[in-house]
């Protein structure tokens, strides 16, 4: 189980993650959405190690990781910046790989490496964008860790090659008992594939909580009157992306919607109509009033 | 460092891995090491004059060119391995290993220093069979010599390496890491400079140079990477000379070694290595593939810059001026260096200088600190005079000390600048006649022989009298009390005195402790003149006047010479020549005896301070010039005839009294015997002056203040000599050099002009009211007088 507790860190003046808590369990995949610069990526390298939090704590199976480093041999970082010596081959990696990481399976890697259709024997600088990514995450995998970190992993892989990393995922994480941890700016890539997710809207997280939980969680209401009427007639409900067309008026609200129906219902609209919110909807809303591209986020 | 059980294998494995990236360079060395040794013959070892442990015929320069490589192949070395430091994607592998830094800093650190450390070694086992084979045995000399040589072939490298490792661990590009380690490697030397420089120019007594020629070796603070290098040796060793390493080498003659470039070498290998794994420890990797985020590495180095700063400029003013005014100039100096740098190398520049302005003023106060305590007695360093009970002797160095240095050829305290008065030459050497070598401390010569000028440094003469006697030396301590007493003494001071004094005590125990002044008040200079009366001048007057003996120990001199009873060499004196004190020509009376020589000598020894220097002008009668050289072997049968009488005197002004042993001495009343005898044997009619007030066009006076705007401050000590020269429109044009341009208002009046020639001496005391008069002739000569 991967633990970040009140973490912060700051670049100079500017702060990157402020207090941020989140828990990765067991057999549980993590997804951690958020646009460019919302501090995905200082987060996860935090947990990996590189950067060392201004205060807070991570631990990996109750062990901090700072005060505890080799616990970090348990602990597989696949950076979105992938580091291959110039003339490396996959098979002169998984020998480096081996030397730090005691659980390092030859086996496993040979069965993956397979799987993926990928020459161990061949210069990985020579490989394609797609194909280091794909070998990283063979050797990554054949380290046999209880923590998996992926950042930005699954760019440049094609649909097939995707799907595939994907399932291997699905299974080493239900094998193993795994916790993994995955950051990602497209919603579409992890929606399928994670228990759970976190929106960061810069510093901190904006919504935590599983996949199942979040559907349904949020609504929107699509209200209709007889005439124009004043928008003061919904006070004391916490609403959102308030629109009016006339006669007819929309906006979304994520918290007690029963009570904010019964408020709405005393307003007397001739129709009521109540939607679920998707995710994408979910995170739209949340990243209102940034400058982030929503269309690709959604693409 | 200890390594839980759980980590040893990837600090081994990230050791093995990075040693694949760097094994090559001590895998050059080894090969050309051991190929150095296997390629030298047998014979090349057995001869003890040329070979030894890789040192061959006495300066091995491919051992030194292969030392001198090391440094930047230890700082290749740190490169290649510290690389990760400043590459975004290496980072984030090595940091998220499981490994602590430690493991990570120290598995580099062993990665490269052992395979190294390995090469050297295997490679001098070869080396050291080599030697056996041919005949070396094994002794601790011989080891201690091996280990010696051993250890100054490696630690180039080790300390470059250990420098660069610290910078480059820490530094967030390779342009930082690279120009960083530098300027790091120079921090010993910053350092020096910062604490000697501000000491030797606002201590007392701790004068930045001593003009010394012999200089004792000193401990190598600063500079390890080269002046480690020092082996002194037996048979070579001189006193403060040290030899280099590659110099000599032979079985006989290792026995001294200079370790303190070694030691030191190694100390700072060892700061550097423990302040890099501290820095490491702390590392903010977010610094990683960016330029200028590595503040504190670059606070050091603009500090490091901005010293050098200080420092250089501190040296470009006059040694010994120190006034704090120069010391604001000194940190602006710092400041500008420290603040380009700080520009240059900043993440966030405007921020940079705003933090670096709240900055300066703590590092001001730390300079002043240390101003202050240098100023300040430097913890008894200024005040301190050993017991007498310890003192062996004491050598006080001073241009006044200048009479036994020949090859000046009369700049001496009782020498008259006489020499050479010869038309073609005459308008470049007006000026050496007068103050001008005082002033800029060089002298020009010319050399009939080759036909050509020379020049030569005033400050180089060996102008050094010892003194041992208990009498001399209590008198030398008065003079170094009241040095102590006149505390710092600015050119600006209204009793400012230029006085050049080196104080060198040797102690009973072998140590010396040195003392340099540059300037003293008049009254602390007087009592420097008064030295004059001290057993150890009067014995460096014998030693002078006994050198024909083609001997420097006055102490073996034979009785005959002092009693005069020693006539059987009959040793005469050749070209001696007679100045009246208008110096406009010279007579040469050709010979004169050995007996004239020991009244002269009698008259020296027995003429006080005040007589010499405090003289008036009634008291002055002219000057004897005379060459000793021309003695040695210029007797023989035929010129018996010569000696036995003088020759006849004759007007001359093309003759040259500029070669070795020359000597002119001012005669005044007081050396009665020398009067009698010039009286007795004619000689006095060739002291009347030819000229009068009548053969005067006009003459210029004024105080050294006037002449210079300041009192004496460029007098290495204050003593005027008289000079002619025959051309007054050469030196006017020499504006440079001509030190009456600024004084415009001439005096023509032949009664002011004579009471002033009444009063004016060629030689004597120059204080800060004597008044320097130059006297152009009617025919365009040219004569500068004092009145005292």
């Amino acid at each position: 189980m991967i633990k970040v507790s009140n973490v912060t860190k700051t670049f100079d003046d500017f702060t990157a993650i402020d207090n941020l808590s989140l828990e990765v369990n067991n057999s549980s995949i993590y997804g951690l959405v958020g646009y460019n610069g919302a501090g995905k990526t200082t987060l996860l390298k935090m947990i990996a190690g590189v950067y060392v939090p201004d205060c807070g704590s991570i631990e990996i199976d109750g062990v901090d990781l700072f005060a505890h480093p080799e616990k970090k041999q348990e602990l597989f970082y696949v950076p979105d910046d992938l580091y291959f010596g110039l003339s490396s081959s996959m098979k002169s990696m998984a020998k480096y790989y081996k030397s730090f990481y005691p659980n390092f399976c030859m086996e496993t890697f040979h069965k993956l490496a397979g799987l993926f259709g990928l020459d161990i024997n061949k210069k990985i600088m020579g490989f394609s964008k797609g194909m280091q990514r794909q070998a990283e995450m063979v050797l990554g995998l054949s380290t046999l860790p209880k923590a998996i970190l992926l950042d930005e992993s699954f760019d440049g892989l094609d649909p097939a090659k995707r799907n595939l990393t994907k399932k291997l995922l699905l299974d080493y994480m239900a094998d193993k008992e795994c916790s993994i941890l995955i950051s990602s700016h497209n919603l579409h890539e992890l929606a399928d594939m994670c228990d759970h997710i976190a929106l960061m809207n810069g510093k901190s997280i904006a919504i935590d909580c599983a996949v199942d939980d979040m559907n349904g969680s949020r609504c929107k209401f699509r209200l209709v009157y007889t005439e124009n009427i004043d928008q003061n007639i919904f006070k004391g409900i916490e609403y959102k992306n308030y629109k009016t067309d006339g006669k007819i008026v929309s906006f979304t609200v994520s918290k007690n919607l029963d009570e904010a129906e019964r408020i709405i219902a005393a307003t007397n609209p001739v129709i009521i109509e109540r939607f679920p919110l998707s995710l994408e909807e979910i995170f739209l809303e949340e990243m209102e009033d940034t400058d982030y591209d929503f269309e690709k986020l959604f693409s | 460092m200890t390594l839980k059980s759980s980590s040893r294998k990837p600090f081994w494995g990230l050791f093995f891995q990075s040693l694949k990236h760097t094994v090559w360079i001590p895998l050059l060395l080894f090969i050309e090491r051991t190929l150095h040794t296997f390629s030298h013959s047998a014979s090349d070892y057995s001869r003890f004059e040329i070979g030894f442990f890789w040192m061959n015929n006495g300066a091995d320069v491919e051992f030194e060119i292969i030392s001198f490589l090391c440094i930047p192949l230890g700082a290749l070395t740190a490169l290649i391995l510290f690389n990760f430091a400043w590459s975004k994607k290496q980072s984030n592998v090595i940091f998220s290993l499981g490994m602590t830094r430690t493991e990570i800093y120290f598995a580099k650190m062993l990665a490269g220093i052992l395979p190294f450390v390995t090469a050297y070694l295997l490679t001098a086992g070869f080396e050291v069979f080599a030697c056996m084979a041919v005949g070396y045995k094994l002794s601790a000399r011989y080891l201690i010599g091996v280990l010696f040589i051993l250890l100054t072939g490696m630690v180039p490298f080790l300390l470059s390496f250990c420098v660069s490792s610290a910078v480059m661990a820490n530094a967030g590009s390779l342009i930082e890491g690279t120009v960083f380690s530098m300027i790091a490697a120079l921090m010993p030397t910053a350092a020096e400079r910062l604490v000697f420089k501000l000491f030797s120019n606002y201590t007392l007594g701790a004068g930045a140079s001593t003009y010394y020629d012999n200089v004792s070796p000193e401990w190598n603070w600063s500079s390890p990477f080269f002046d480690h290098s020092t082996v002194i040796f037996d048979d070579s060793y001189n006193y403060g000379e040290a030899v280099p390493y590659f110099a000599v080498f032979s079985k006989e003659q290792i026995t001294i070694f200079d370790w303190s470039g070694i030691i030191m070498a190694t100390v700072y290998s060892v700061i550097a290595v423990i302040l890099g794994y501290i820095a490491f420890k702390k590392r903010r990797n977010e610094i990683t593939g960016t330029f200028g985020r590595a503040r504190g590495l670059s606070e050091i180095c603009a500090v490091v810059i901005g010293i050098f700063a200080f420092s250089y400029f501190n040296t470009s003013f006059y040694y010994g001026e120190g006034k704090i005014w120069e010391l604001a100039v000194n940190f602006l100096c710092f400041a500008v260096a420290y603040f380009a740098f700080k520009l240059i190398f900043g993440y966030k520049r405007k921020k940079e200088f705003k933090k670096g302005l709240k900055r300066l003023p703590a590092y001001a106060c730390g300079f002043f600190a240390v101003f202050l305590m240098f100023y300040f007695n430097s913890f008894g360093y200024s005040s301190y005079i050993p017991p007498i009970s310890k003192i062996e002797s004491i050598d006080i160095q001073s241009p006044m000390f200048a009479f036994l240095d020949d090859e000046l050829a009369a700049n001496t305290t009782y020498g008259l600048k006489v020499q050479n008065i010869r038309n073609e030459i005459a308008s470049e050497r007006i000026e050496n006649y007068s103050l001008y070598e005082m002033l800029y401390s060089e002298i020009y010569g010319y050399d009939e022989e080759y036909e050509e000028e020379y020049e030569q440094s005033y400050f180089y003469s060996k102008t050094t009298a010892t003194f041992k006697s208990e009498a001399d030396i209590k008198q030398a301590i008065e003079l170094h009390r009241a040095l102590i007493k006149d505390g710092h003494v600015y050119s600006t001071d209204d009793d400012a005195c230029g006085a050049s004094i080196v104080i060198k005590y040797k102690l009973k125990n072998g140590t010396e402790i040195t003392r340099n002044y540059f300037r003293a008040t008049e009254e602390t200079t007087k009592k420097l003149l008064l030295l004059n009366n001290t057993e150890a001048i009067d014995r460096s007057q014998k030693l002078y006047f006994g050198s024909y003996y083609a001997t420097d120990d006055i102490d073996n001199m034979p009785e005959s010479f002092y009693d005069g009873s020693d006539k059987s060499s009959n040793v005469v004196y050749t070209d001696c020549y007679i100045f009246p004190t208008d110096m406009s020509r010279g007579y040469k009376i050709g010979i004169i005896t050995e007996e004239f020589f020991y009244i002269l000598l009698s008259d020296v020894l027995a003429q006080s301070a005040d007589e010499h220097y405090h003289h008036t002008a009634e008291d002055e009668i002219g000057v004897l010039a005379f060459n000793l050289s021309s003695a040695h072997g210029y007797f023989t049968e035929e010129n018996k005839e010569l000696v036995e009488k003088f020759g006849e005197g004759y007007a001359t002004t093309s003759w040259n009294l500029n070669s070795t042993d020359t000597k002119a001495i001012v005669v005044t009343k007081d050396m009665v015997n020398t009067v009698k005898y010039l009286e007795d044997n004619g000689l006095m009619k060739y002291f009347e002056n030819d000229r009068s007030v009548d053969d005067i066009k006009h003459v210029k006076v004024a105080t050294m203040g006037e002449l210079y705007g300041e009192n004496k401050k460029h007098l290495n000590i204050p003593i005027f000599y008289g000079a002619y020269g025959i051309s007054a429109a050469s030196l006017h044009g020499n504006s440079e050099r001509y030190i009456f341009r600024n004084i415009t208002e001439t005096i023509t009046n032949q009664t002011e002009i004579q009471a002033l020639l009444d009063e004016a001496v060629i030689f004597g005391y120059c204080s800060n009211e004597s008044k320097i008069m130059e006297i152009t002739y009617t025919d365009n000569t040219i004569a500068t007088v004092m009145i005292p």
